[in-house]
């Protein structure tokens, strides 16, 4: 039997879909090193430009939406396409995610008054939200090119984010009480470490929907742990 | 009334020095359905057509090896063809009742051959299994009249009334649908939908929708052998073999 690409037309839809998804994820990396940088740097027009671009991101997950429902309703696709199709749907949904998560990021810029963020109270949060770019930018990459092997590094790092957001909002914790002048500040912190922990998670999604994607199993909720 | 399994062991049907069917063994289970797919030629008809013995009249054809109902072989001696298709009713890709009889008498036909003599008791089957078929609120004011009077999918649902009137364990229907409409289709599966419980049903389809809609088990046929047999949910999301892969998402070719 000779294995062909199938209806063309249906290919080069499937193919817009894909690299509309990646578009998607490029502008939410963006979005995500942008809010960092802005917190970093206390820079309230960085910040701005983030939440500016969280529209757009917004937008594009919309038409990803779109775009993939016609697929499904048009072609009625089976087996990898259709699961192609539906992580696709997934995915974008956890990158536009990503992009409300980089928008909390930037607003906390203004509340700290747009000077930069006294970060050395809250150390890890730099490594976390290198980690996080990365952890999205592994899970992405193996999307593309459908390494179900590379998508589970993904999900095992996540646990190394969580144990690094533990630290240092326990650090925070502590001086909060023991000093309240810490306590807008700390508040401020401890919102920008939960939201790149929630980075994280939605790295980790992505990356389990990879796996579906190429394996057709769902890993979800520990279930590859489980039969190990 | 418990509907019985079927199986079939290193089942081969030959037409000539042609192999169509290659070997299968395959096993269709009691109250479920079970569709069966593939590319045209790939000996799906024939396998189904062996479940009923329907090659017996064909000149060329030869069938080897096994075909189990319950635990009757219904080839080597272990059943007579007129016990057999009591047993096994067929519904067939164009609606074909008998022209030149109504409605009733398409159903009491088979019946009144095998003994049914009582007015009150073929009245009676006459209104179960056209109430099975979900025919009978449409014909009932009308029994008398002829049955090729009727739409196309009234007449495949009087058909397979026809094929319940002699009360059999399993039904085969080969593309029962393929003739009709989509709003007439949709009662043709909704009907195999009600009817699974007290049947074992294995339907053959083209139609590959069809068969992710209405079947339990999915087996996909090609070149005369059985490549693949499982859950229909997961032939249709994750089958294991490539072939299967290739042709349910249209690569094949």
């Amino acid at each position: 039997m000779n294995v062909g690409e199938g209806a063309r037309h249906f290919q080069h839809d499937l193919e817009l879909l894909r690299s509309q998804l990646l578009d998607m994820s490029v502008l939410a990396e963006e979005l995500l090193r942008t809010a960092v940088e802005a917190l970093v740097e206390g820079d309230a027009a960085k910040a701005d430009s983030v939440i500016l671009g969280d529209r757009e991101l917004d937008a594009a997950e919309v038409e990803v939406d779109e775009a993939g429902i016609n697929l499904l309703a048009r072609h009625q696709p089976f087996a990898r396409d259709l699961r192609l199709i539906t992580m696709i749907l997934r995915i974008a949904n956890d990158l536009e995610r990503v992009g409300d998560h980089a928008v909390n990021i930037a607003e906390t810029v203004h509340h700290l008054g747009a000077v930069p963020a006294p970060l050395s109270r809250f150390p890890q949060i730099e490594e976390m939200a290198q980690i996080g770019r990365d952890m999205l930018t592994q899970a992405l990459d193996s999307f593309v090119r459908g390494d179900s092997a590379s998508a589970r590094e993904v999900c095992r790092r996540d646990d190394l984010v969580d144990s690094l957001h533990n630290t240092g909002f326990r650090s925070l914790l502590t001086l909060m009480t023991e000093d309240p002048r810490w306590v807008g500040t700390g508040m401020s912190l401890i919102l920008v470490g939960r939201n790149l922990e929630r980075v994280a998670d939605l790295a980790t999604n992505v990356a389990e929907d990879v796996v579906y994607m190429v394996e057709g199993k769902s890993i979800k909720h520990g279930a590859d742990r489980d039969e190990q | 009334m418990m509907p019985e399994r079927m199986q079939t062991k290193d089942l081969r049907v030959y037409f000539g020095k042609t192999e169509a069917v290659k070997g299968v063994d395959m096993e269709i289970r009691p109250g479920a359905v079970t569709a069966i797919i593939g590319p045209s030629g790939c000996g799906k008809t024939t396998f189904l057509r062996s479940l009923n013995r329907m090659h017996d009249n064909t000149r060329s054809a030869r069938v080897t090896g096994h075909v189990y109902l319950g635990d009757r072989d219904i080839y080597n001696g272990g059943m007579n063809p007129v016990e057999l298709r009591i047993r096994v009713g067929m519904v067939f890709q164009r609606p074909n009742p008998f022209p030149t009889m109504s409605i009733r008498e398409n159903i009491t036909f088979a019946p009144r051959r095998h003994g049914m003599r009582r007015r009150s008791d073929l009245q009676d089957l006459v209104e179960e299994v056209l109430r099975q078929a979900a025919l009978w609120d449409e014909v009932k004011d009308r029994l008398d009249d002829p049955a090729t009077g009727l739409s196309g999918g009234q007449q495949q649902r009087l058909c397979i009334a026809r094929a319940l009137a002699v009360r059999p364990k399993v039904l085969l229907m080969d593309e029962p649908a393929s003739a009709l409409d989509p709003t007439a289709t949709q009662r043709i599966e909704e009907l195999i939908f009600d009817l699974k419980a007290e049947y074992t049903i294995a339907i053959v389809t083209h139609n590959m929708q069809q068969a992710a809609r209405v079947s339990d088990y999915t087996a996909f046929f090609y070149m005369g052998e059985l490549i693949e047999f499982g859950e229909t949910d997961v032939i249709f999301t994750n089958p294991k073999e490539a072939q299967t892969e290739a042709y349910i998402t249209g690569r094949f070719g």
